[in-house]
């Protein structure tokens, strides 16, 4: 039998990803989510003795870090914001009652991940590795900034589309 | 169409935009007024996000959990560069002219031709920050030709290289003229861009060119110039009517300086008769292939065709008809298609049906589920089911076959590579159909496929006919559109189809679209500028210029009629004619028997060929002097032997001779002053000259490629 610091270990590791990608949602800044989603994850272990085992981590989790997006947003200027509070609430509470579609989808990425075309996970990969920008790796690559955006934008649709057939090949077994 | 679909792309584009953190005020201002304004957005965006937020945490964690197979393999493979061999360049189409064109002692018509690399290069001033960014205005209410072209323009100094196609008079002069191109620029970015109503011509070709053109920019490639009218001409006969202009016809087309006339001509085109016999040509190879088979009527489906493209009518109907027909096939012409793919069962009938009207290859999916897309064994033979009960049948006394089909229940069975037996209930795209007592299968399948669920038949149909135009498809090969080939242009097709299905899948309105694009309109000669873009080198396609093609054999043979009017010598109906041209053809194609019935028509400029063309009763009577023969009318007509060459230059290749090609032939030819030669026609050694230059022109590589 799991301790609870355990158990909550366990919680705490499996839920990292989609409180992030919550934040995400709200702030669409990898870096500045990721900095937001430490600063959530500092609440949230401090306030482990508050959480209830067996009631859902997740829920409590974006609680926390929904109140850490709008200190973030409080510390910004107001004329930075990308989008407005109503925005950022209507988004979150959407993210929330999604949340479990979205993870089944993240599942399929997987499989279509492993049908893109050669170059064109090679060109995803040096994207998103270690945090690179599509700018940078044109840079790095030695293409056009431009032509580097249109195949990633190109090879994010296709993933979207992949993902979405798969949904509906599970839906129509 | 739905306002949503349109939306659903902006927002699209605006997503891909914020993931590359280049999300200006407005357009963020945009996004959230889509997003909060409908939920099916915010679903898109929280996909969208989640999507872009799960690639860059696995990405930066190494995709520690959940780790299948296919996680491993996106972090296993090593980071290599890519894009170092765009060096790779190969000047393909590049049409050669000028003087090349007198290798009339020993010259063999060739395809591809033999181009000097580089050799129609145009030097362009790359110092062009001209406007990059202006999205261009256009009139809501114009129906006409509007040119959307937020490019930069074209720099003014332009060095021609000697002998090219431009530097000829006319054909240059007019050029610069004759293109329209109302150019608003809007004072600044952020305002309001008017956009002409969906569904109007002025608005598909402007969303098209605006796609187009961004393409380029983000490639950092200026597309070619806009194509000379001699260029523009010949393309759009041989695309449309199947053949090229005629002499007069060209002379029209130059003197006319109104700038609406290439909109016009192509509306005067689709009108023609010969749009009709050329798309039954195109399309009944495609159906049936062009060897004669047994059990095929040719002329059957060819009346079937005819009727259908005079009355041009949806093209969900025309397959629709073609895939359920049933009878005998001299009574509906329709059958002949699936007749001639019964050989062997229902196999070959599925897998070409699939291709040519669902762009979808589905043969290897027979054995095992496709390696590379969604396609599995299962959805094949649920396609099978349709066709199982379809038969092939000789009629007792004549020489007419019957297809026929009895119902059937509707389950096909098939081997796993393990050897389990499965089961199909028939099927397509996921949509199951019970075949109970349905007495014609196909009939069901005629309907789930152009019922308008499955966007695939207009997709293919889209993809084929801009190939068919532009000189290369969206996907290669254009008829394999799984998820594993994803398109160049994604947003331009969706948007053709989506526009073709709302028109009534009206054929001709989609072949108007695609002519009036600005690329359309371009050049075939690619420049410094656009030299990567190159297709034939495996490269995506970005359109900056417009792909040559060869022509077919049809369209070969066409053309020689119109350039020399060999038929008003040796055949004056139109039968005729096409059975001379079958006569002819058939020495060019070669079947293969396969199971998809393929075959090869070698017009690649094989020595036979060069052979056969240089010295074929064809040739050896347009070369004639009898009387009726184009080339009897020049010796004839009241001119100076300069006029002589030129009109046959002019009935060849659309164009006027270079002053490289005239000086070369002026100092072969024992041309004569002109007050001697406007009373006497040609005869003896100066006639055997004109002859060797109007053969020259026959012959060349321009002759045998649309620009």
């Amino acid at each position: 039998m799991a301790t609870p610091r355990e158990e909550f270990i366990k919680l705490f590791t499996r839920y990292q990803r989609r409180v992030f990608l919550f934040i995400l949602s709200q702030v669409p800044n990898p870096v500045d989510a990721e900095e937001i989603h430490q600063e959530a994850n500092v609440i949230i272990w401090r306030k482990f003795d508050r959480f209830e085992l067996g009631t859902n981590f997740l829920a409590w989790s974006c609680q926390i870090a929904n109140y850490e997006v709008l200190k973030y947003r409080e510390r910004q200027r107001r004329d930075r914001h990308r989008f407005s509070d109503e925005f950022v609430r209507q988004v979150a509470s959407d993210a929330i009652e999604q949340a479990d579609e979205l993870e089944q989808r993240r599942q399929h990425l997987a499989v279509c991940l492993s049908k893109l075309r050669d170059d064109d996970l090679e060109l995803i990969q040096q994207r998103y590795a270690s945090g690179e920008s599509g700018k940078s790796v044109a840079e790095l690559i030695g293409r056009p900034i431009n032509s580097v955006y249109q195949s990633l934008s190109r090879i994010r649709r296709t993933l979207l589309e992949c993902i979405n057939r798969q949904i509906r090949a599970q839906a129509t077994p | 169409m739905s306002v949503s679909s349109i939306q659903h792309d902006e927002l699209l584009q605006l997503l891909e935009v914020l993931c590359e953190d280049r999300l200006d005020r407005r357009q963020a201002a945009r996004l959230e007024e889509l997003v909060l304004g409908d939920q099916d957005a915010r679903k898109l965006y929280l996909e969208y996000i989640s999507l872009h937020g799960t690639l860059y945490w696995d990405a930066a964690r190494g995709g520690v959990e959940e780790s299948g197979e296919a996680r491993d393999a996106v972090v296993a493979s090593p980071v290599t560069a890519t894009s170092a061999d765009r060096s790779r360049r190969r000047a393909t189409a590049i049409v050669a002219t000028a003087a090349a064109v007198l290798l009339a002692a020993v010259g063999l018509a060739m395809w591809p031709p033999a181009a000097p690399q580089g050799s129609g290069i145009v030097n362009v001033d790359p110092d062009n920050p001209d406007g990059p960014d202006g999205p261009a205005v256009v009139d809501a209410g114009n129906e006409s030709k509007v040119l959307v072209d937020p490019a930069p323009r074209q720099p003014a100094s332009i060095v021609a290289a000697p002998g090219r196609q431009s530097s000829n008079k006319v054909g240059g002069s007019t050029a610069k003229a004759a293109v329209p191109q109302p150019r608003i620029k809007t004072p600044n970015s952020s305002a309001t861009v008017i956009r002409p109503p969906a569904g109007s011509l002025a608005g598909i070709v402007g969303f098209v060119d605006e796609r187009l053109v961004s393409g380029w920019q983000n490639n950092e490639i200026a597309a070619s110039e806009i194509a000379s009218d001699s260029e523009y001409l010949r393309r759009i006969y041989l695309d449309i009517v199947g053949h090229i202009p005629a002499a007069k016809e060209v002379i029209a087309f130059l003197k006319d300086r109104r700038p609406e006339k290439r909109a016009e001509v192509v509306d005067r085109l689709l009108d023609d008769d010969d749009y009709i016999r050329h798309s039954t040509t195109v399309w009944s190879n495609l159906l049936v292939g062009r060897a004669t088979r047994r059990e095929v009527n040719r002329r059957a489906l060819e009346k079937f065709l005819r009727q259908s493209f005079a009355r041009n009518r949806p093209w969900n109907e025309v397959v629709g008809e073609l895939v359920a027909a049933r009878g005998r096939n001299d009574e509906n012409g329709a059958t002949n298609f699936l007749l001639a793919h019964l050989n062997n069962d229902a196999t070959p009938a599925t897998a070409i049906t699939a291709r040519l009207f669902l762009g979808t290859q589905v043969q290897c999916t027979q054995c095992h589920n496709h390696p590379f897309n969604d396609s599995r064994q299962e959805q094949f033979h649920g396609l099978t089911a349709f066709f199982k009960s379809t038969r092939s049948e000789a009629v007792r006394g004549s020489e007419a076959f019957e297809l026929s089909s009895e119902s059937f229940d509707g389950v096909a069975y098939y081997e796993d590579r393990q050897g389990v037996l499965h089961m199909a209930s028939a099927g397509l795209a996921g949509r199951r159909v019970d075949l109970k007592g349905v007495k014609n299968p196909r009939a069901e399948l005629a309907r789930l496929m152009t019922g308008g669920n499955d966007p695939r038949l207009a997709r293919a149909m889209v993809n084929r006919t801009w190939a068919r135009l532009l000189g290369h498809g969206f996907t290669s090969p254009i008829d394999d559109m799984g998820s594993h080939n994803p398109p160049s242009h994604p947003e331009v097709l969706d948007r053709l189809a989506r526009e073709f299905v709302a028109s009534g899948f009206d054929v001709k309105q989609l072949v108007r679209w695609i002519c009036n694009t600005r690329a359309y309109g371009l050049t075939s000669r690619m420049t410094a500028e656009n030299s990567v873009d190159d297709p034939a080198t495996g490269t995506e396609p970005l359109f900056s210029r417009v792909y040559t093609k060869p022509m077919s054999v049809e369209q070969l043979y066409d053309s020689l009629l119109v350039a020399t009017q060999a038929d008003r010598i040796t055949a004056s109906d139109w039968e005729s004619v096409a059975a001379n041209r079958r006569r002819w053809q058939s020495q060019f194609v070669y079947s293969f028997e396969t199971d998809e019935n393929d075959e090869a028509v070698n017009f690649d400029g094989t020595i036979t060929q060069a052979m056969m063309m240089m010295n074929g009763p064809l040739i050896r009577e347009a070369l004639s002097q009898q009387p009726g023969s184009y080339f009897h009318q020049v010796v004839h007509a009241r001119g100076s032997d300069i006029d002589r060459v030129k009109r046959l230059c002019l009935s060849a290749l659309g164009r006027f001779p270079s002053s490289a090609e005239m000086k070369a032939i002026g100092e072969m030819l024992p041309l004569r002053p002109t007050a001697q030669a406007r009373q006497t026609p040609a005869s003896g050694p100066l006639a055997e000259g004109l002859q060797d230059v109007f053969w020259a022109y026959l012959n060349s590589s321009e002759f045998i490629t649309v620009p």
